[in-house]
This record gives structure tokens, C-alpha cells and sequence, in this order.
């Protein structure tokens, strides 16, 4: 998955979890939980549209890489990569 | 007011939605004159200032009468809706109670005028004008009571006492029930380090096991562990009245859930003592999701025994919160992280939580709050219990 998809992918996810934030109002780099007040519950509904809808696995192990909005991104585009044998 | 021999017509009132709700206004009506309705059925939404919220029915039968115009601004009790119920209005035994804060033995029928004392308004309906039955659904009118009450406050407060100062609704009603809540609970706060090691444990490896839409979180471990301890402890568990403490039947949990917009709401989890980890798990998401959609129902608010405010995804270490009146209780957690332990004589790095309780002192005492947070630590050593 390119960049761009990924991106989609995941504005997609976090806008059906939090409809009322706007990922794309905060910089790359924000801590993603606090900026969107995200919490525990919202982040796994946030994995589980996102493997739904492409399925791709993020295991709780991987959750510290979706702390910021382009670390999200990043991981969600590299899925494909990790995913080959 | 019979209809027929077998038919009884029964008031539907407005419900308080929540402690510190004095009215609500109607925005629109869902069934007309002549619908045939179900128990569990919506009819109709209304502003409050916690949002609005769809109200329903616990009987069935047909709708008789509407006596609020969308628009209308009504008193918490107002009968705004008459129901012709076939066969009459069924004991309360029959209907499958929704959780109550209140015993089925309690006294006073709501008077038609509001009240000055605390009384029971129902939203499901007396059969018989003088002499109402205290039906399964019965939410408490907000006023104070009990000896330590202001006997000025016991009136209807009117609305210029300075919380119209605040201009958001939701944090004017948010005002109003803390500081009712201040000015009448003797408020305690106890406060345990609980090592969740074998509940991170516990969790971690369930959830790698698991189907991503299966995972639980901690926030779902500490809940179910709050309504074991709950349950084990009575005193913690229900209500202030005029006749003191009542302990509840069930465990039903209202859950303080923030709103990106800055308010918070406090659905209900019921029975949160008789659900399993995964069954919290799907109810906290359930709840927090409409909470957060502005998509609760008049069920979601009701009948809670027990108050848990976790603030632990916001990072804070504890949180020492303000009863919601007439609980006697609220459960706070923190941020779970590493701390240091002092363990086998050696300073160790271990996951913790901080569980603080607010009691009240009318009703339980700082020994009371201690066994609280022994149980719940215990509890959440023996995660496979849960």
C-alpha cells in the first residue's frame, strides 16, 4: 500500500471511531491520543475498522508505533512489506 | 382511569435522565395517538442538558393521549403521554425490571405538585391517580435530603443561582450536580497502589491469541474487578435516601465518559457484576461509542449504584473524584504504568495502577473504603477469575 492509501486508510478508521476529530487539523507529529483524546477503547475500534477494511493485523505489540498520525500512516503502508514471507 | 374492564390507561412522565436533571424539552414525538407500542419502545427524544436523549417505554399498549407538544419545556414527573395497557398495567414483578436505584418497598408517591422532599418519579406509570404503584423504573427527583439537607435548597432551586453564569449547558449541569454533590455528600478519599503485573500479563496474552475486534483492554479488567469488589461490599454499592443508606441489588456502574467536545456523560454498564471480561469489554465499547455519538437512550442512564472515572488513558496518576449524588460511592483510576516497588527488599520496576475511592460518610467510612480497595486488588491478582 502506497502513502497515500495508507493515509486514506487511516483518516477513514479514525473518522468513523471519532467522528468529531479531525486528524488532518494536527501536525504529523502529534501525539495522536492526546491531540485527537483518544483513549484505549477508541484505538482498538481504530485496529479493528482498519483490519476490516483492508486486513491488515496490528497486534497490540505494534501499538506504540501509532502514537503520532505519520507513524500510523507509515506502519499501516509498510503492512504489505511485513506481511511478505 | 379504566377504559375498559381489562384496560387500564397509565401516566407516562417524563424521566429524570440524570441527578441533576430539573426538565427537559420535547423535540419530537416518534409514535401518534393510536400507535400501538412495545415495552422497550422509543417515543420520543428530548433535550436535556446533558444532550439529548431518547426516552422509552416499559409498557405496552396503546398511545391514548400526548400532552407535550414538541417544543415544550416540562418539569421532571410531567405526564406527558397516556397508555391504554391491555389486561392492566403488569406487576412490577413481571416486567422484567430494568436495574433500579431504588427499592420496590420504597415509600411516597410522587405528589402532583414538585415535591420538597426527596420522592420517586417514574417514567413507567401508577396505576390510579391516588395511589400510584411504585413501578420497576423509578429515578430519583433531584432534591437534597436527609438531616444534613439546607432547608432552603429543598424547594425547586430556581435556575438564577448563578450557574446560568456558565454558558455551555452540559457544564452548567455538570456545576450544578457537583456542587449539590459538595455541599451535601462529607465527601473521604482512600487511595491504594495496585500492582496490575499478572493483569498486564493476563491480558497480553489473551489479546495476542485474539481476534483484533476481540481484544480487551485494562479500563475493561479494572471495571469487572470494580463490580466484584462492588458486590462484595454493600455499603459502597447504592443509595443515600431519607432513610439512609440503601445498599442495591445489582451492581450497575455508571461510567464517566469524556466528550471530545469537552463534557462528559455517565452511561450506565448494568449488572456489571454478572458480565464476563469479554462481555464488559463489548458493553464499555458499546456505551463509550454512543456516549461519545450523542446516541444514548433514557436506559443508558438509568439506575446507577456505583461511579468508576478512569483517567488513566489521560495520564494523570489519580484522580480523587466528586460523588454523583445519591450514590454513595465513586472508584478512580489513574494511569496504568511502571513504577517503583519496593518488593523482597529491593527497589523493582512494576506495572501499577493508582485505585482511589470517594466515599461518603454518612454512609461508610474510611475501613469500609479499605476492604473496597483490598478486594479489588485482590481481584485483579487472579485476572482468570474475572
Amino acid at each position: 500500500m502506497n502513502h497515500d492509501e495508507a493515509r486514506t486508510v487511516v483518516i477513514d478508521a479514525i473518522g468513523v471511531i471519532a467522528p468529531d476529530a479531525d486528524p488532518t487539523a494536527i501536525a504529523g507529529d502529534d501525539d495522536l491520543l492526546e491531540e485527537l483524546e483518544l483513549d484505549s477503547i477508541d484505538l482498538v475500534g481504530i485496529a479493528t475498522r482498519i483490519h476490516e477494511q483492508t486486513g491488515i493485523e496490528i497486534p497490540e505489540r505494534d501499538y506504540h508505533h501509532l502514537g503520532t498520525f505519520d507513524g500510523f500512516v507509515a506502519y499501516v503502508a509498510a503492512a504489505d512489506d511485513r506481511a511478505q514471507p | 382511569m379504566p377504559v375498559a374492564d381489562d384496560t387500564t390507561t397509565i401516566d407516562f412522565r417524563l424521566p429524570s435522565l440524570g441527578s441533576d436533571m430539573d426538565d427537559g424539552t420535547i423535540i419530537e414525538w416518534t409514535v401518534a395517538v393510536g400507535d400501538s407500542v412495545t415495552k422497550g419502545d422509543t417515543l420520543l427524544a428530548v433535550e436535556t442538558e446533558k444532550g439529548d436523549i431518547d426516552v422509552e417505554t416499559w409498557d405496552s399498549g396503546v398511545i391514548t393521549e400526548i400532552c407535550a407538544e414538541p417544543g415544550t419545556r416540562v418539569p421532571v414527573g410531567t405526564v406527558i403521554a397516556r397508555i391504554a395497557t391491555a389486561g392492566g398495567h403488569s406487576p412490577a414483578s413481571e416486567i422484567e425490571p430494568p436495574p433500579d436505584p431504588t427499592p420496590t418497598s420504597a415509600p411516597a408517591p410522587p405528589p402532583a405538585t414538585p415535591p420538597a422532599t426527596r420522592v420517586v418519579v417514574s417514567a413507567s406509570p401508577a396505576r390510579g391517580a391516588e395511589r400510584p404503584t411504585v413501578s420497576p423504573r423509578l429515578v430519583y427527583w433531584p432534591t437534597p435530603a436527609g438531616p444534613t439537607a439546607d432547608p432552603t435548597a429543598a424547594a425547586p432551586r430556581p435556575r438564577d443561582d448563578g450557574w446560568d453564569r456558565i454558558a455551555d449547558p452540559m457544564r452548567r449541569a455538570i456545576a450544578r450536580t457537583m456542587s449539590r454533590a459538595n455541599r451535601e455528600i462529607p465527601h473521604y478519599h482512600v487511595q491504594q497502589t495496585i500492582d496490575l503485573g499478572a493483569g498486564q500479563r493476563w491480558l497480553t496474552e489473551r489479546n495476542e491469541n485474539a481476534p483484533v475486534a476481540e481484544r480487551v483492554v485494562m479500563a475493561a479488567l479494572l471495571t469487572k474487578a470494580t463490580a466484584r469488589a462492588a458486590r462484595a461490599v454493600p455499603e459502597l454499592n447504592g443509595h443515600w435516601t431519607d432513610e439512609g443508606l440503601q445498599p442495591a441489588a445489582d451492581v450497575n456502574i455508571s461510567l464517566i465518559v469524556r466528550r471530545r467536545d469537552g463534557g462528559v456523560v455517565a452511561p450506565v454498564l448494568h449488572r456489571a457484576d454478572q458480565l464476563d471480561v469479554a462481555e464488559t469489554m463489548s458493553r464499555l465499547t458499546d456505551l463509550s461509542t454512543r456516549a461519545k455519538s450523542d446516541d444514548l437512550t433514557s436506559a443508558d442512564l438509568a439506575g446507577a449504584t456505583i461511579t468508576i472515572t478512569n483517567l488513566g488513558d489521560r495520564g494523570v496518576d489519580a484522580v480523587l473524584g466528586v460523588i454523583q449524588p445519591p450514590q454513595v460511592a465513586l472508584v478512580g483510576f489513574g494511569r496504568t504504568d511502571l513504577r517503583p516497588v519496593v518488593a523482597d527488599g529491593a527497589v523493582a520496576a512494576r506495572t501499577t495502577v493508582i485505585a482511589t475511592l470517594s466515599g461518603d460518610h454518612r454512609a461508610s467510612d474510611g475501613q469500609t473504603a479499605a476492604r473496597f480497595l483490598r478486594t479489588l486488588d485482590r481481584a485483579l491478582q487472579e485476572p482468570e477469575t474475572l
